[in-house]
């Protein structure tokens, strides 16, 4: 470790002091600097005062890293080399492998999450006072180890967690698995095949699993994807799947690294990796490399029954087409026993690729609409700037079986307050605005309709027919009235949302089929357009640019998005909760002296 | 509560900087270098070392408007039979017109130079028995304060297990060709040569330091930051008499400085508590030259002053060192130490006990509501 004259600053001094107060914890070694790391590392001992078991000794080394922006940055627990954990767990990086000239060894700690298992649960947040932090991370490493020697650092209710793979960063490979998918899996018997993958446009060393098949090249279980991902052509080497009962470790918690270790994981399982192998080599012996898929159902939480198949990837090297010495070369057995001796011996390393889960569950735990929303058939009239938010607002947080109608070209104009860019000017608002709605899910299926309801034919009808929310972002009359003259099934909800002056006000008016009560509609909405007459009198709408004539509705893009995005909670409600009789909410914007402070709404 | 971290931030807050002692070795070895190079003095010189406070990692950091004395010994061959104390500090004075001119002054007994950032104080001594040349030029007598420069001031590492305190063989004392006897200095205004040992002052501090840990020389430095800041003790013990107490009375085998600070103070207060209420002073012989009392200029009356504050302080200490919690412990140290010692979190000047929530320092409290707020907000 390089030490360098560098000033220790205060905060990890202050940091350092508090330790004083940590009974466990033994300083062995200052701070010092390491500019390979350009990080302060300080080595320390704990003895957390239980027996301990074959994996945790009573007393380990520790050397702590921090980021010289203390109490900022971050503040990592690795174990030493001399002294410190060896083996991999719960809550840990591999730990494994060679630590070399290194003091610690790489399996950094993971503890600042809120698991049962550090004795808090929920949410408990990390001080970032100079004083606390440190002693925050010791006193959990402390927990963490008395959990480790006791065996209990995975807790019934934690969330399920796989062990590191230390899979590569570059490229990702996408399987789509949702909870119904494991009951088709259990139902097969089969455990090796071959899976088609496909890359996915335009993303850089993405790819994703199109169909599995078996090996003689039935398919198995077909792979659902949207529009965007769906209509991609390119395809790469097919992946080799075998599937096996669980996870594959080493003890505690260790993820195999090289085949050897692999072999032996699968043997704990009562599974013979080989064999498995072998069945599907001859499919993928072509000199080149193909991927290894290995699937195993995995559970929600530790102690949970598994809820979905999940898959590992690693790079199988090429398996080889020479003829090797004394066998003929056609024949699988020799040229299998070279590829177990050599690419697949004991002692390779296995190179992980990273897997993404991208299933819709999967990728919407940040937050999704509920599903009374996002299993509805979606029929948006409008794309222009309030129709293109709230399809954006709608499709982002799970509505994937969407149809939108515009017949309208993009101009340069709208990109003030709309969400297309310039490379769909003059493009169909509505054909843009599919392209760009698939494109933001693997699981969207959007359409579109490149004519206005102004010019309503059969199609129209149909399409309306179809959907089961039918969603008016026009702003016009007319297409309502339109839309009046059209039946349609009982149960449809229909919903027309527009801006008033400036996006000031919105109004939020939904009914059920059989048709849109236009009626009912005009006579609520009536007073307060004279209202809105009346707030503005004689006001000169804006011209788009010096020689044109017709005027343009005043409303700036954060008014858009406000309302929108308020609009869908509206619309969330409705859904949620269906009334019978035509509700109409008007939602605005309060403004005082200090101008906006909130939105208002009313229930007429 | 020992208060190991505490303490090594304290301790290094007392002493010269990096620089500062940087500025220190380069100044001592720049004069040391010049006296046997120079030609009038050459042949005259058996060898030079350091003593004093500095030499033996006592020292505290100079005030702002202070220097640090560092002591530097030039070994002559003058013999004091033939050589009275104002000659043998005026052979000098050619050598301190070239080289320091205007910054010399002749004292009592040493040479005082006044540099930028430290004062230098030569003592001359006269010369030694034949059978103390050897060991006195031996390279390892001289080298080997370049050497223990950097592990001396050890409180760096004081936080580091592996820091080495070994020295070379004379500093065991063990075989009896490394026996050192004391050296005579001149006494101008007296006009004597008197005896001193400084080789055997450095020998047992260092002794007294492998016996405990390390830490004599912090509990010397942070009893002198306590002298220093605590207006009621009388000027004197102070310097060398009071680090000489303080040898005297710190326990060996002491684990942290605290302990040494805390053991101490309570060992002065029961050893000299007779001395102190009759008033006398106690004869404490210096090392090397036995028939000297090191506290032979301190009145009786001061003596008990010192005495009584000693106790007084051994209370604190004792209160602070089996304080349950940082905040207590820190908070008492304070009282003895002042600001030079670190705060706890939250400020350490408030009363003991009272609002401040109890906080055991043993195992984990739960937190009442984050000081600082961090996380739990996202974009």
């Amino acid at each position: 470790m390089a030490s360098e004259p560098k000033e220790l600053p205060d905060p990890l001094r202050a940091g350092r002091r508090a330790l004083d107060g940590v009974p466990e914890f033994t300083l062995l070694r200052d701070w010092e600097w390491d500019s390979g790391t350009d990080s302060w590392w300080l080595h320390g001992r704990i003895g957390v005062g239980v027996e301990g078991n074959e994996f945790v000794p009573p007393i380990t080394d520790w050397y702590v890293k921090a980021s010289p922006m203390y109490p900022w940055g971050e503040v990592v627990f690795y174990p030493a080399t001399t002294g410190g954990l060896k083996h991999t767990f719960w809550h840990q990086s591999y730990n494994g492998g060679d630590p070399g000239d290194s003091k610690w060894r790489r399996g950094r700690l993971c503890v600042d999450t809120s698991v049962h298992a550090l004795g808090r649960a929920g949410y408990d947040i990390e001080p970032f006072d100079q004083h606390e932090r440190l002693a925050w991370h010791v006193r959990r490493v402390v927990e963490w180890l008395r959990e480790a020697a006791a065996g209990t650092l995975a807790q019934a209710r934690d969330p399920f967690e796989l062990p590191d793979y230390r899979q590569g960063e570059q490229a990702t490979l996408a399987f789509n698995e949702k909870t119904e998918d494991l009951a088709k899996w259990s139902e097969t018997s089969k455990s090796v095949g071959l899976a088609e993958v496909v890359a996915v446009p335009k993303a850089a060393e993405t790819e994703y699993i199109a169909r599995f098949r078996m090996l003689n090249g039935t398919p198995v279980l077909d792979v659902t994807w949207g529009t965007f991902l769906g209509e991609s052509e390119e395809t790469r080497p097919a992946a080799l799947w075998i599937r096996l009962r669980s996870v594959p470790f080493l003890e505690p918690w260790q993820a195999p690294m090289t085949w050897g270790e692999l072999r032996r994981a699968c043997r704990t399982q009562g599974i013979d990796f080989d064999a498995l192998i072998r069945r599907g080599a001859e499919k993928i012996r072509d000199g080149r490399s193909h991927p290894l898929l290995l699937g195993f159902p995995i559970p929600e939480t530790v102690d949970g029954s598994p809820t979905r198949m999940h898959w590992l990837a690693a790079k199988l090297p090429p398996l080889t087409v020479r003829a090797p010495n004394g066998f003929r070369s056609t024949n699988d057995k020799g040229q299998w026993e070279w590829d177990r001796r050599r690419n697949l011996r004991d002692n390779a390393s296995i190179d992980w690729i990273r897997t993404e889960n991208w299933s819709m569950e999967e990728l919407s735990v940040r937050g999704r609409l509920p599903a009374s929303l996002t299993d509805r058939t979606v029929a948006l009239i409008g794309a222009g700037a309030l129709g293109s938010v709230m399809a954006e607002l709608l499709v982002r947080a799970g509505v994937t079986d969407l149809t939108v109608c515009d017949g309208d070209d993009l101009e340069a104009g709208n990109l003030a307050r709309h969400t297309l860019s310039l490379e769909s000017v003059g493009v169909n608002k509505a054909e843009a605005l599919a392209r760009r709605l698939n494109a933001s899910s693997p699981h969207a299926q959007v359409s579109a309709l490149g004519t206005g309801l102004g010019t309503l034919g059969e199609d129209h009808e149909e399409w309306l027919a179809s959907a089961d929310l039918v969603l008016d972002c026009t702003g016009s009359d007319e297409a309502l009235a339109r839309l009046a003259e059209v039946e349609l099934p009982e149960h449809t909800t229909l919903v027309s949302a527009s801006l008033g002056l400036f996006a000031r006000r919105m109004f939020i008016f939904s009914s059920s089929g059989p048709r849109f009560p236009l009626d009912r509609y005009m006579e609520v909405v009536r007073p307060w357009l004279e209202r809105e007459l009346d707030e503005h009198p004689g006001m000169e709408l804006r011209r788009e640019g010096i020689g044109c004539w017709h005027p343009l509705f005043p409303a700036r893009i954060d008014d858009i998005w406000l309302m929108a995005a308020a609009a869908t909670k509206s619309i969330e409600a409705v859904v949620s909760s269906p009334s019978e009789t035509a509700t109409f909410r008007v939602i605005e914007q309060v403004q005082d002296g200090d101008g906006f402070t909130g939105l208002r709404t009313t229930t007429a | 509560m020992d208060m190991s971290s505490y303490f090594a931030d304290f301790l290094q807050s007392i002493s010269p900087s990096a620089a500062e002692r940087q500025e220190y070795q380069r100044r001592h070895r720049e004069l040391r270098e010049r006296l046997l190079a120079d030609d009038d003095l050459k042949d005259l010189l058996v060898t030079t070392f350091l003593q004093g406070s500095y030499r033996r990692a006592t020292l505290l950091r100079p005030g702002p408007n202070e220097h640090a004395d560092v002591d530097v010994v030039a070994v002559t061959r003058m013999a004091k039979e033939d050589t009275t104390p104002e000659q043998a500090i005026r052979t000098f004075v050619p050598f301190l017109k070239r080289y320091y001119p205007g910054r010399y002054k002749l004292q009592g007994r040493s040479i005082g130079i006044t540099l930028k950032h430290v004062d230098l104080d030569l003592v001359v001594t006269s010369a030694p028995s034949e059978s103390q040349l050897g060991i006195l030029k031996s390279t390892t007598v001289s080298d080997f304060a370049e050497l223990e420069e950097r592990q001396i001031w050890s409180w760096e590492r004081v936080l580091d297990e592996d820091a080495e305190h070994e020295g070379p063989s004379w500093l065991k004392a063990e075989e009896e060709e490394w026996k050192l006897e004391p050296l005579e200095i001149p006494d101008r205004e007296a006009q004597v040569w008197e005896r001193t040992h400084p080789l055997e002052q450095i020998r047992w501090t260092h002794n007294k330091n492998s016996r405990t840990n390390g830490h004599f020389t912090h509990v010397v430095r942070a009893l002198k930051e306590w002298k220093r800041i605590n207006k009621e003790l009388p000027k004197y013990p102070k310097g060398y008499p009071l680090e000489h107490i303080i040898g005297w009375c710190c326990p060996d085998g002491i684990t942290s400085t605290a302990e040494g600070v805390t053991r101490t103070l309570e060992g002065i207060q029961t050893e000299f508590s007779e001395n102190a209420a009759a008033g006398t002073v106690p004869m404490l012989p210096d090392h090397g030259v036995p028939e000297h009392n090191v506290l032979e200029r301190i009145t009786g009356r001061d003596f008990r002053a010192f005495h009584s504050q000693v106790c007084d302080a051994a209370a604190i200490a004792r209160a602070a060192l089996d304080a349950r919690s940082l905040e207590e412990s820190a908070r008492l140290w304070r009282r003895l130490f002042g600001s030079a010692f670190p705060k706890p979190p939250g400020g350490g000047n408030k009363g003991g006990g009272g609002k401040s929530p109890d906080r055991p320092g043993q195992g984990y409290t739960p937190r009442e509501k984050p000081s600082v707020v961090g996380g739990g907000r996202f974009g």
